[in-house]
């Protein structure tokens, strides 16, 4: 019984280490007073302000058009690839699939510095494009594993029925491969807008003027002075991935509870 | 319906089929059987389309199909874990090849209700295929293949993966499906008591070749080899060498019986050694005053089996196994008189 | 087999993998063995100047505390996630899921945003100086950060989580029947931890060190931010080589440094037994 106790006070105690910063802003985003320092009262001014500061909802925006398009384009590769290098053998298949986990493993700052330097090389306009092409960059091998998780658990002999009845190798993958690796689809492209979100290091390098993300703005905010409406930003975002993180976590238990069922 | 001829197969220098000549039927329900890695599902897949020949050749309904892809042959398969798409229904899984072959909705509709009702699933057109049981599961299978009405139905072992029981049901529905569908079956198995309760014909295939083909009971009554001897039901084998030859027939003796008899020649060569087989239904306990073809055994053990018990004793250094119907009680090292017909003998090559 | 299929599936993944991932860091190694002109432009001669000038003492110096802090902040991680992992994976399938999701939480939203927090917490004017104060805990505010415990906290921080993934993920795959056999063979608790529980364990272990040690030495603005600007870790240096120094080729050294450093640690996890696949921690 004491050692269920103690247990239950060290995940209470990691948690709130977690999410102490978070709570902090979220609490700072409700007071009263501009210098951002000590808790004066409540208040929603910020809230109001945080919808007149085009800086920053400017930098939300183009955060958000980055991490969409990337998204969009990583999953479509990346589900592609995953499918294509478990079904067929090529040459040189062995350096694809290690070079895929580069971007895993190697520390951020050198593919941020070495994708910078071959967009100096190429001569190519620092900005959205580049940040979209870096954020596709890094995503892809995510996605890739995702995909691969499910793909490998999956009965292979299905593809050989629907040639067997008929189907076309483009329709097999359209009606019959496809809808069977959905949930690794969804969760590689969870993951690749959450990576692209999160992203501070490659952004860092790889954006020019006048394209900064979110991050980058509250970078440079921290050093020449933050808004209190940074806090109120901050505060929705958190909401918002609370609730998709929520929505879909229930949706799982509740696949798990049903399989206790079955 | 089907003819392979000269047919082989190669993984990687490997040769997995050794040349397979093979006419099947139309409406007959044929059993590829033989042992795990003889190369009877590669047969079954050359059939198909999903493996490509390395030589020969496969005609289909009298056309040449050597070469046509699995999509335009007019066969389907039933896999050996049924391969049901998760992602559809119980009814899209049906209508699937169907639509592939862009048959008009009505019609599509007419044999998808006409087979469900046929397996018993009109309830669960709309279930998912991993929510059925085992036995539904292999149901909807076949008739995702029987619905498209193909000239071959290739099943390849679709009921490994049940239980004992549902296996023996599905054993029955089976074969009365074929009945009625009127559909030719070429159906793989390694167990011998499917492949002698359903079958029409069976073609036995040991290391890529054809042993032997026949009926159940030919295959059963007159193996022409060891292999299928051993492998279709018990044998109790006795070695054998040919002494003389005399007007086509040849006469060979068996030491450990004491027993010469007369065989039909079959080109053997003088001293060649033969094996003679007796199965154990063929021997039983003879009364103590008969003195012919009889031998003694030393009793050993016995397999208690419901309705009869299985004896097993020793002759020499081989072992004898009878059955017997009676109750009986020994105790080891005891002699048992045993009996046979000399008629019974199965005579085969040692190689 | 359809080429058409074959090529819709990948030629994408190829060009991507040669394009982004391939060329730039050939790139990188070409761009070391040049000669910067002191304006940022890049004189191509080769040289391999870069490498040595990695062992002069100042950057041995920062290769020494980048080595240490990712030790220790790796070593605080661990002792924190393996017995987390340990206690949450006794809980109920549902209730784990839920947990885990929760660490998953902050670990979603912006890295940068949660390092904000942490400086709202500890700055001289903070939450934790403010509650000391008023409590008469203290006369004068204590400083968490602009030195190397802010580092600390603030890098332990961020890269707890990965940590925590990867551990929990092989600690949950422990089957309890062996435990049980341990058990009932007699095996004392401490005993059945350390000759089961932690052997079964290593590649999960591994491979959370893997992920928390290389970002930690290369994560420049938790460094930036909580350090003050008074301690510089491999992250710094490199991103002072590229933008401040505009000394590419050196910095493309100190890169290619890393990556070696990285792929040896690779090897050994997949010596351990890892896979690939796990070390992304997801």
């Amino acid at each position: 019984m004491k050692k269920k106790i103690f247990k239950n006070i060290f995940i209470i105690l990691v948690f709130i280490f977690l999410y102490l910063p978070i709570i902090a802003l979220i609490a700072f985003s409700f007071n009263d007073s501009k210098l951002n320092i000590v808790f004066e009262g409540f208040t929603f001014e910020w809230y109001k302000t945080l919808f007149t500061n085009t800086t920053l909802l400017e930098s939300l925006r183009n955060t958000l058009i980055v991490a969409i398009t990337s998204t969009v384009i990583s999953t479509i590769i990346g589900t592609l690839a995953a499918v294509g290098l478990t079904k067929y053998n090529f040459k040189g298949k062995n350096l694809i699939n290690s070079l895929l986990y580069i971007p895993v493993v190697i520390p951020e700052i050198v593919l941020g510095i070495s994708l910078l330097s071959i967009y100096t090389l190429m001569k190519l306009d620092l900005g959205l494009g580049t940040l979209i092409l870096s954020h596709i960059a890094f995503s892809i091998p995510y996605v890739i594993i995702s995909v691969r998780t499910v793909i490998s658990s999956m009965n292979w002999q299905i593809e050989e029925a629907a040639h067997d009845l008929g189907a076309s190798d483009f329709l097999t993958f359209r009606k019959v491969i496809l809808p069977e690796i959905v949930p690794g689809i969804i969760s590689g492209a969870t993951l690749a807008f959450t990576l692209s979100l999160d992203d501070v290091i490659i952004s860092y390098f790889t954006t020019g003027p006048g394209s900064n993300t979110l991050p980058l703005q509250i970078y440079s905010m921290i050093k020449t002075g933050i808004t209190p409406d940074v806090n109120a930003l901050t505060t929705l975002i958190i909401l918002f991935v609370m609730i998709i993180l929520f929505t879909s976590t229930i949706i799982q238990v509740r696949k798990i509870k049903k399989g206790y069922r079955v | 319906m089907v003819k392979l001829e000269n047919v082989t197969k190669n993984f990687d220098e490997k040769k997995i089929i050794k040349g397979i000549d093979l006419e099947i039927y139309e409406g007959e329900f044929l059993t590829l059987l033989g042992p795990s890695g003889c190369g009877k599902t590669t047969v079954l897949r050359t059939i198909s389309g999903l493996e490509a020949v390395t030589t020969g050749k496969v005609y289909l309904d009298g056309i040449d199909v050597t070469n046509l892809a699995p999509q335009k042959r007019d066969v389907n398969t039933i896999f050996q874990n049924f391969a049901l798409f998760n992602t559809m229904s119980v009814q899209k899984n049906i209508e699937f090849g169907l639509k592939m072959k862009k048959i008009s909705p009505e019609e599509i509709k007419k044999r998808t209700d006409d087979i469900l009702k046929m397996i018993q699933m009109q309830d669960y057109r709309d279930a998912k295929p991993n929510q059925l049981s085992g036995g539904q599961q292999q149901r909807v299978a076949l008739a995702r293949g029987l619905v498209n009405k193909p000239k071959v139905l290739l099943l390849d072992e679709p009921l490994s993966s049940l239980d004992l029981k549902l296996r023996k049901r599905m054993e029955i529905e089976l074969k009365e499906i074929q009945k009625k569908t009127e559909i030719t079956f070429i159906y793989v198995t390694h167990d011998q008591d499917e492949a002698l309760s359903m079958s029409d014909r069976i073609a036995i295939i040991n290391n890529g070749v054809i042993e032997q083909i026949g009926s159940p009971k030919e295959i059963y009554n007159y193996p022409k080899t060891l292999f299928v001897a051993d492998f279709i039901g018990e044998s109790n084998k006795f070695k054998a060498n040919v002494q003389s030859f005399k007007k086509g027939s040849a006469l060979i003796k068996i030491p450990d019986l004491d027993i010469t008899l007369s065989i039909p020649d079959d080109n053997y060569k003088m001293d060649e050694s033969l094996i003679a087989i007796l199965r154990p239904e063929q021997i039983s306990i003879a009364s103590s005053t008969k003195q012919t073809n009889t031998f003694k055994v030393k009793y050993k053990e016995h397999i208690y089996n419901g309705n009869y018990t299985k004896i097993l004793g020793k002759l020499n250094k081989n072992v004898i196994s009878f059955i017997t119907y009676d109750d009986i009680e020994l105790s080891k090292n005891t002699e048992i008189k045993l009996k046979y017909d000399p008629n019974d003998f199965i005579i085969v090559r040692s190689k | 087999m359809n080429k058409t299929l074959k090529f819709i599936l990948l030629a994408p993944v190829i060009i991507y993998a040669l394009i982004l991932i391939l060329f730039p860091i050939l790139y990188i190694l070409v761009l070391s063995f040049q000669t910067s002109d002191n304006y940022g432009g890049i004189i191509y001669a080769f040289t391999i100047y870069n490498y040595i000038r990695i062992f002069d003492p100042i950057y041995l110096k920062v290769f020494l505390v980048s080595g240490i802090f990712g030790f220790f902040v790796t070593l605080a991680c661990l002792i924190i996630a393996y017995p987390f992992s340990i206690f949450v994976s006794e809980k109920k399938p549902h209730i784990q899921k839920l947990l885990i999701t929760l660490v998953l939480i902050p670990f979603l939203t912006n890295s940068l945003i949660r390092t904000y927090g942490w400086i709202v917490l500890l700055r001289k004017e903070g939450i934790i100086n403010t509650l000391l104060s008023n409590l008469s805990i203290i006369d004068n505010p204590l400083s968490f950060m602009y030195n190397n415990l802010g580092i600390f906290i603030g890098l332990t921080y961020t890269l707890l989580p990965f940590m925590i993934l990867p551990i929990y993920n092989s600690v949950s795959k422990i089957d309890k029947k062996v435990i049980e056999a341990a058990q009932d063979l007699g095996a004392k608790p401490l005993s059945i931890f350390f000759k089961i529980i932690v052997p079964s364990t290593y590649s999960g272990i591994f491979n959370g060190c893997i992920m928390t040690f290389i970002p930690a030495i290369g994560m420049f603005f938790i460094v930036d931010l909580l350090g003050g600007g008074k301690i510089m870790l491999i992250g710094n240096l490199i991103k002072n080589q590229f933008l401040v120094s505009r000394n590419w080729p050196f910095g493309s050294a100190l890169a290619i440094f890393l990556i070696v450093v990285t792929l040896v640690l690779v090897k050994v996890y997949k010596k351990l037994g890892g896979k690939m696949d796990d070390l992304g921690g997801f």
